[in-house]
Parts: structure tokens; sequence; C-alpha cells
């Protein structure tokens, strides 16, 4: 199955926003302040172009309130449709329960504003298609939340893949450990279950974009695919909270800069968990000449290269050094950035930001059609790998099955 | 009257529903749909039933609010960030509120908290029901904040939906599973505490004593609209309060006085830096946070003659008793019917005996 192109293969025909760029929020719920936080910066003239907040929806007029007088949005309403009418901003963002969110994403496209939602998008790529053609036909930005693809760890194994310092990417692995049944968890939380469990693959569906993004980014075609799902911990409203699983894929262009020949072979490994302690996020690319690899909840970078300057067989002695006052330098800085309140969500403001640019500019943003529709699509795949999927436990149609 | 108490298996919801019975009322307490209930001594009892709700969703909420004559509610969240807590606290008031209407319900009895005061810059030494609120919300912890919200959207909707609101607001609520007070000062480890401000009251009211305060204010048409501060009679100093806890604990910490002004240049010195160079980013320990020390530790002098008045309310255990029985965890059991006389318990016997004879 192909994957499609990456975004940065991708032209887009979109017409620059005049700054100031009219920004909106619907949904004030615990992620919105990592979304009206740039936002509120950049109105303030920091750190991008400029952004008149114009208005906040949540069913609470609590909510909206505390949205209006904490990151100084214009006004809040408890109707989404409402604020699109009345404050007819250029951008929304759509912060709400995946579910509602192809609903919402319709009518604020209908509206002619850009979208930008929250992780999924969409629970299938079928939900997603008539999203992005009303998005094509209007030539509006439709986009979703990639945002650990903007954290400095991550930036910086990309630099080093982009540069080749450890060759063609021929492995990626995602593994993430979160406690879930851990109380005070909304996720886990069983005296108000959330509608993530009705997602089709439950709760876990919502956080696998995370796991699948990093991947997606360097394949262009699957080619086999194996999950096992299951519920660990027996919990009744949990579908699954754990996932182990496989993909065999062909590699993309930014897999291949040191060949410059695509099409080889990439092997990913996607492991979601909760048991597991402390709470991680791994990330780990291996190349033909070298691997890299961070944890995006504590961060530090490791990195072991085939090729160090020296004498070849002083190469280890030089990657532990390496290493080692690297994991030096992390302890550091993370004591810092815990005192200064630096959280795994500073790349969602990065993406905020730039993805603003790129509107004020008419270019592509960072996070395209093209990377939706492939992280969409690999999900759909994941899912489909369910027991019993696509005979009643509620699996998406999945067009184009793994060869 | 039959009375719909939120967070009733909570820690002082469970001292409510007891306080409710023994005034002869019949009691809805609302509990989580996946807490236990076996702890609870009146789950089984007649005059009390169980609905299962959670107030951060209207489902089933106005069913369960329906068929009662009041309101106390006690719910709140004390843990989670500002987001989570004002869901529950928040959101769930605004729930709440809508399922009154919505089923006829109009009298109140809100439990709110010393936290939504202001202690910085120059305010009152007494702490009265007229003392500012807070104004710099930000600065304060998320329970803070979450509760000064929920008081003032409270008396948006109380106007609006024609609500009877009796606004209380207790100071620091002890009892059982609960002696360890912010007030207090700083464990710096299990063997080593910094006491601060020594000499300073402890604004504290027993679960027993608080719940008294709410029941009594179902039955006060006066209280309506008003807003009361509950604290006992008897303020310990921190000192003596910290010798009381400190002598349950084992091995006995020692207990180091600081001064509340050296501790405050402290969180100053912190606060400036911050408010300087780092652009008010620095996230420390509420110990050390000045607008969050502060509202914990500030010495004040408190009064509860307006609860006294408006309420007819007057603390019925003292001190002693009550930390003692808080500090052997001893809950509230359930209690008889008014009018009930148990057997073999003393003159009650005789009076049975007499009845009878006569």
């Amino acid at each position: 199955m192909t994957l499609t192109t990456a975004s940065d293969a991708v032209t887009v025909n979109r017409e620059a926003v005049t700054a100031p760029i009219r920004s909106a929020v619907i949904g004030a719920g615990g992620i919105s302040a990592q979304h009206l936080s740039p936002l509120s910066e950049m109105a303030a003239g920091k750190g991008g172009p400029r952004v008149e907040l114009v208005g906040v929806a949540d069913l609470s007029p609590a909510m909206g309130k505390l949205a209006v007088d904490r990151f100084g949005a214009a006004k809040a309403f408890t109707d989404f449709r409402e604020m699109l009418d009345e404050a007819k901003p250029d951008v929304v963002h759509i912060l709400t329960p995946p579910h509602t969110h192809a609903v919402i994403a319709m009518a604020c496209l209908e509206a002619g504003c850009h979208v930008f939602a929250e992780k999924p998008v969409t629970g299938t790529l079928a939900e997603f298609e008539p999203l992005a053609a009303a998005a094509r036909e209007r030539g509006l930005l439709l986009t979703e939340s990639h945002n650990y693809l903007f954290n400095e760890p991550v930036r910086r194994i990309h630099s080093m893949v982009a540069a080749g310092e450890i060759g063609d990417v021929v492995e990626i692995e995602t593994r993430m450990q979160l406690g879930l049944h851990e109380p005070g968890n909304p996720i886990g939380d069983a005296n108000l279950v959330s509608p993530l469990h009705k997602m089709p693959a439950g709760a876990v569906h919502d956080l696998l974009t995370h796991l699948i993004y990093p991947v997606t980014r360097w394949m262009e075609g699957v080619e086999n695919v194996h999950a096992s799902w299951t519920n660990s911990a027996g919990k009744a409203h949990f579908r699954y909270d754990d996932l182990d699983a496989v993909v065999i894929g062909r590699a993309g262009d930014r897999a291949s800069v040191a060949s410059g020949e695509p099409g080889h072979q990439v092997n990913a490994r996607i492991r979601f968990g909760v048991a597991g302690r402390p709470e991680e996020y791994i990330y780990r690319v291996v190349g033909t000449k070298g691997w890299v690899e961070t944890n995006l909840f504590q961060p530090y970078l490791r990195r072991v290269l085939v090729e160090r300057p020296g004498p070849e067989k002083l190469a280890s002695l030089v990657n532990h050094a390496w290493n080692g006052m690297s994991l030096v330098r992390s302890s550091v800085t993370g004591f810092a950035d815990k005192l200064m309140q630096r959280t795994p969500y500073h790349g969602l403001h990065g993406m905020v930001r730039e993805t603003y640019r790129a509107l004020a500019a008419g270019r592509a943003a960072p996070v395209e059609e093209a990377d939706i529709r492939r992280s969409l699509g690999l999900i759909d795949l994941l899912v489909a790998q369910q027991a019993g999927a696509g005979a009643g436990r509620g699996g998406p149609a999945c067009e184009g099955d793994a060869a | 009257m039959r009375v719909f108490v939120t967070g009733a298996n909570g820690f002082l919801g469970r001292f409510v529903v007891s306080a409710l019975l023994e005034q002869g009322h019949e009691v809805t307490a609302a509990v989580r749909p996946a807490s236990s209930i076996d702890r609870l001594p009146w789950a089984d009892d007649e005059r009390v039933s169980i609905a299962r709700v959670d107030l951060r969703s209207r489902d089933g909420l106005a069913e369960a609010v329906a068929m009662n004559d009041a309101v106390i509610h006690v719910a709140a969240a004390k843990s989670g960030d500002v987001y989570a807590q004002m869901a529950s606290t928040v959101v769930g008031t605004e729930n709440l509120v809508a399922a009154m209407a919505e089923s006829g319900v109009s009298r109140l009895v809100h439990v709110s908290s010393f936290s939504v005061y202001k202690y910085h810059g120059r305010i009152p030494g007494l702490l009265t029901e007229d003392a500012p609120l807070e104004d710099d919300e930000w600065r304060r912890d998320e329970y803070a904040v979450a509760k000064l919200r929920q008081e003032s959207r409270l008396r948006e909707l109380a106007g609006e939906c024609d609500l009877k609101v009796t606004y209380v607001r207790p100071g620091f609520i002890y009892g059982p599973d609960n002696i360890e007070l912010a007030c207090l000062g700083c464990p710096i480890s299990s063997r080593v505490w910094f006491g601060i401000g020594w000499f300073a009251r402890v604004p504290a009211t027993y679960a027993a004593n608080c719940a008294d305060a709410l029941v009594a204010a179902l039955d006060a048409e006066e209280s309506i609209g008003e807003t009361v501060n509950i604290v006992d009679d008897e303020l310990p100093t921190r000192r003596a309060y910290s010798k009381k806890l400190r002598a349950t604990l084992s091995p006995k910490p020692i207990e180091l006085p600081v001064p509340y002004a050296v501790w405050r240049f402290g969180c100053w010195m912190i606060d400036a830096f911050d408010r300087l160079f780092l652009g008010r980013q620095l996230k420390v320990p509420s110990i050390v946070a000045l607008r969050k020390f502060e509202a914990r530790c500030r010495p004040q002098k408190y009064t509860n003659e307006k609860a006294k008045r408006v309420l007819g309310w007057t603390p019925r255990v003292g001190f002693d008793e009550a930390f003692a029985a808080s500090a052997r965890g001893e809950w509230p059991g359930v209690p008889a019917k008014p009018g009930f006389v148990p057997i073999g318990s003393g003159p009650e016997r005789d009076a049975v005996a007499s009845r009878a004879a006569g």
C-alpha cells in the first residue's frame, strides 16, 4: 500500500492570510492552554505573525471565561457556529473530543476558516476524505497536531538524518508508556467514561497518532503490518490498553538522504503500554551508519555513529564520551525545564507558530494533508488488526490493505 | 426534609450526611459511579438513598436532584491541574445548578473556602466575610483558582435561576485521615519540620462542627444570600497544633521554628528573581512561592461571630476532643432516628421503663 508522498514535495495553492490573523478556539479544556499560550504570545507580538484571538467556544461558560481571563480571548461563546458567524476567524483550532471533529471541522471549512485540529483529526482515513476535499476546494489548510515532531530533541534527530550522519534510515521505534490506570488520569477515570473509549480501537486509538507520525515520516509505502492489541489490565471500560505492532514498509525520500535511493526496506516497531514506569516516549531512529534516540518525557539524546573522528577502534570510546556528556547536559537542562515549566508540549507551541508563519506567507504548512493521510492510513491498518475487526467490533473500513 | 448532598462519600460529605440524619433529615447521597461505598456506615440505611452521578456530566443529575428539598454542595476537586479542577469544581457546579433549575429545587448551601480570600498587600488583620477576595489568582494554586471561580459563577447563576444560596467558607477542616494542615509549615523529611509562625492561630474547624454549620444553614432562612466563615471557637496556635500532631507520629519529628517574616523574605527573594530575570515562568513548591505561601501561612485573626449569629450554630466539639477523635481515625457513625432509645443505655433505660410503666 502506498501511503502517499511527503508534504515537502507538495505544492499548495493557498493565499497568504493578512496579519493580524484572526484566530479562534473550539473546546477550552486542558489541551487548549497549549494552543492559547502561543496564540496569546503572538497576539502580544512575540514569536510569530501578529494574531488576534477573536473567540473561544465551549459548552461551559466558566471554561470559556477562563480562556478569556487567562489568555485574553476577545469573547467566550457556548455555540461554536455563533462564534464562526460573529467573530469571523481566519483559523479555528478544534480541541474537542475526536468524535466531534468531523462535524465541527466541516462547519469551519464551510465558513472559510483554516482548521488546526487536535489529533486525531478523524478516527479513520475515510472520515478524513470529505474534509480534505472541502479544504482543497476552498484553498484552506486542514492540519493536525503532530506536535512531538517539533520537540527540540526530535528536531535534532531529524537534522542529523538530513545531514546524512546516521546514513539511510532502516528502522524506527516509537515506544510509549503512560499510566492510564493511575488515579487522576482522565482516560482511566471510570466515573466519567471518556468519549475516547468509543473510538474504533478505544482510548489507545487517540494516543496512537503520536506513535505513528514519526514512523510515517520515513515511510512511503507499507508492505506488512502485524499488531497485537490487548487489554492488559482488564478494565471494563477499556477496549484495549496495550499495543505491540511491527510495520514493514518502503523508505521515502527523507529516509534515503545518504544513498539518494528511496525504496529500501524500513522496519518500525510501535509499542504502547500502561504498566511500565516511569512514563516514557522513546523515539529511536536506526540508520546504516549509526543510531540516535531520545525520550521526550525526560529528554536526552543518545547517538552512536560508526564513523567518528580519529582511529576506527576508538569510535566506541568517542561514542560513550559523547553520550556521557550529553546525558550530563540533559540532566541540567531537564531540571531547568522543570523549574521553568517547559513541558513536552513545547513542540506544540512550535508547531502553532510555524503553521501561522506558513499561513502568513502563503506557503505549505509543516503538517499538510499528505502527512495526515499517511498517518491515518497506517492507523487504519493497525486498527484493522484488532481481533474481530470488521466483524462487528467497530474496526474501520480499510481501503487498500497491506500486501 | 430530604437533602441532596454532593461529595457525600468524601471527607466532609460523610460528616454532613451523618449530621443531617442526626437532625432528622433524609438524604440523597451523591456518590460517583465507580466509588466504593463499602466504608460508608449509612449505605444501607433506609433514610439514605445513593445517587450514582458524576457532576462533570448532566446525565441523570436532574432526576437525582428531583424529589429533594435542598442541596448541600460539598463536592470539589482537591488535586489535578487547573483544568481538571475546573471541570470537577466549576463545571460540576454549573451542571448541578442546571439540574436544580430543571427539577425545581432552589435551596442550596454551598461549601466555599477560605482560599478565596486575598492574603497579600494591605488587608484587614481580622478575616471577616467582608475581607477582599483574591485579585491575583494565577499566582495561587489550582484549588484556589477553581474555588474562586466556582463561587463567582454560582453567584451569577443564583441570580439567573432564582436560587436561595448560603455561601459557607470554612477554614482548614480537620478530621480522621486529615490532620496535617498546610498552614503549619514545611516538613523537610519525616524527622525534621520547619514550623512557620509558631504563635499564629490555626483557622481550623473540626469536620463534625463544620457539618453542623452546613446543616444549620439549611434551616436558617436569614442565611439565604449570606456568606459566613466557619472556624471553631478554640483556635490553637500552630505550635500547639503541631505539638499534638507530632505526638501522633512515630518517630516524632523535630520542629525547627522559623518566624513568618523570615520565611516570607526568602519567598520574596525568589519571587523578585523570577519577576526580574525569568519572566514569571519559575515554578517552585508552593511553600516557597510567595502568594501561595502567604495564603497558607499569613498570620491573621479569625471570627465566627457571623456564623453563630446568622446560622444559630455553635461548635459542639472542643479542640482537644476533636483532635483526639481525629487522631484515632474516628469517622461518624449512623445516628439513631430522633426519639430512638438504644437498649441498655443508662438513664434512657429508666426513661423507657417509666414510660412503659406510665
